[in-house]
């Protein structure tokens, strides 16, 4: 089972030139899918993610270059940590709403001032990282023939 | 109304769930264990014994060592402040009251997986969130992975 299985459109997408081939390693090591499209390269993602330039193997100056070249569709890129990350984050255009007791709602802002994150942010990580690896343990049982 | 319900009702500030359990089921409080009062702590008021639940919990029969028909009486006999008792077969549920609604932002492609997570999983989507986040808050680690 490949992510592009689990929907058809919406992707987060990331091109930029092919002479930034050495980045792609960063990429497939998260697994995302990687296309080739004539003088570019495309990454997709389900998710937001982020890409420091030790991971890209680039200079200060040339990830700013790499910055720069990037296409983002249904999404955003910023430079983030003096210009050392880039944070890619996708339109997130869905309302989705779930019910809590005051007591759980204190607990869930707790935890997210201990992750230095508001409480969206928090929420979204906790049931993405829990959606992904779901993702990943059914992939694997596909492939091993165990469903 | 049970010895304690009363009492605990004009206390009830309509916040934390409140578990009021009679005093013959003290060898059943025995069994309710939760060192770290994560879940939830027990007090002995004397005519009864309060249990203050922080999110929801299920308790096994087995495990508070009932047969099924004292599991029913106890069933009954509990009275609940600020939530829902519910009850299977095998076990006993409590459900505290939701009143606030949290919203979020997702992608088309996070939602399409949270939909697929959450059906592999057979619970609602409500569900799946908030068993995600509670499982996340409440991981003794204080908020690492479960």
């Amino acid at each position: 089972m490949k992510i592009t299985d689990i929907a058809e459109e919406g992707f987060l997408k990331v091109s930029f030139p092919k002479k930034y081939v050495a980045v792609l390693k960063a990429f497939r090591e998260r697994g995302f899918p990687i296309y080739d499209e004539g003088d570019f390269y495309s990454v997709l993602s389900p998710t937001s993610y982020a890409i420091s330039s030790t991971q890209a193997g680039l200079s200060p100056s040339e990830f700013l270059e790499f910055y720069k070249a990037l296409k983002v569709l249904n999404g955003f890129k910023k430079l983030e940590e003096e210009n050392r990350i880039i944070h890619f984050r996708p339109k997130r255009p869905l309302k989705l709403s779930f019910k809590v007791s005051a007591p759980e709602r204190r607990l869930i802002e707790f935890a997210a001032r201990q992750h230095l994150l508001d409480v969206s942010d928090y929420i979204r990580m906790c049931v993405i990282d829990n959606a992904i690896e779901a993702f990943i343990t059914a992939s694997k049982q596909k492939e091993t023939g165990l469903v | 109304m049970l010895n304690g319900e009363k009492s605990v009702r004009q206390k009830f500030s309509g916040d934390n769930m409140i578990v009021v359990i009679p005093p013959e089921y003290a060898d059943v409080v025995a069994k309710l264990h939760d060192p770290s009062k994560r879940f939830f702590h027990i007090k002995n008021c004397g005519d009864h014994f309060e249990m203050e639940v922080k999110t929801s919990l299920s308790f096994n029969r087995v495990a508070l060592g009932l047969t099924r028909k004292r599991l029913g009486s106890f069933f009954s006999d509990i009275k609940v402040v600020g939530g829902v008792k519910k009850k299977s077969r095998e076990h006993i549920i409590f459900e505290p009251k939701r009143p606030l609604t949290v919203t979020i932002r997702f992608s088309n492609t996070e939602l399409s997986l949270i939909k697929e997570a959450a059906r592999k999983n057979a619970v609602t989507l409500s569900d799946f969130i908030r068993s995600c986040v509670l499982d996340k808050v409440f991981a003794p680690e204080g908020g690492g992975a479960t």
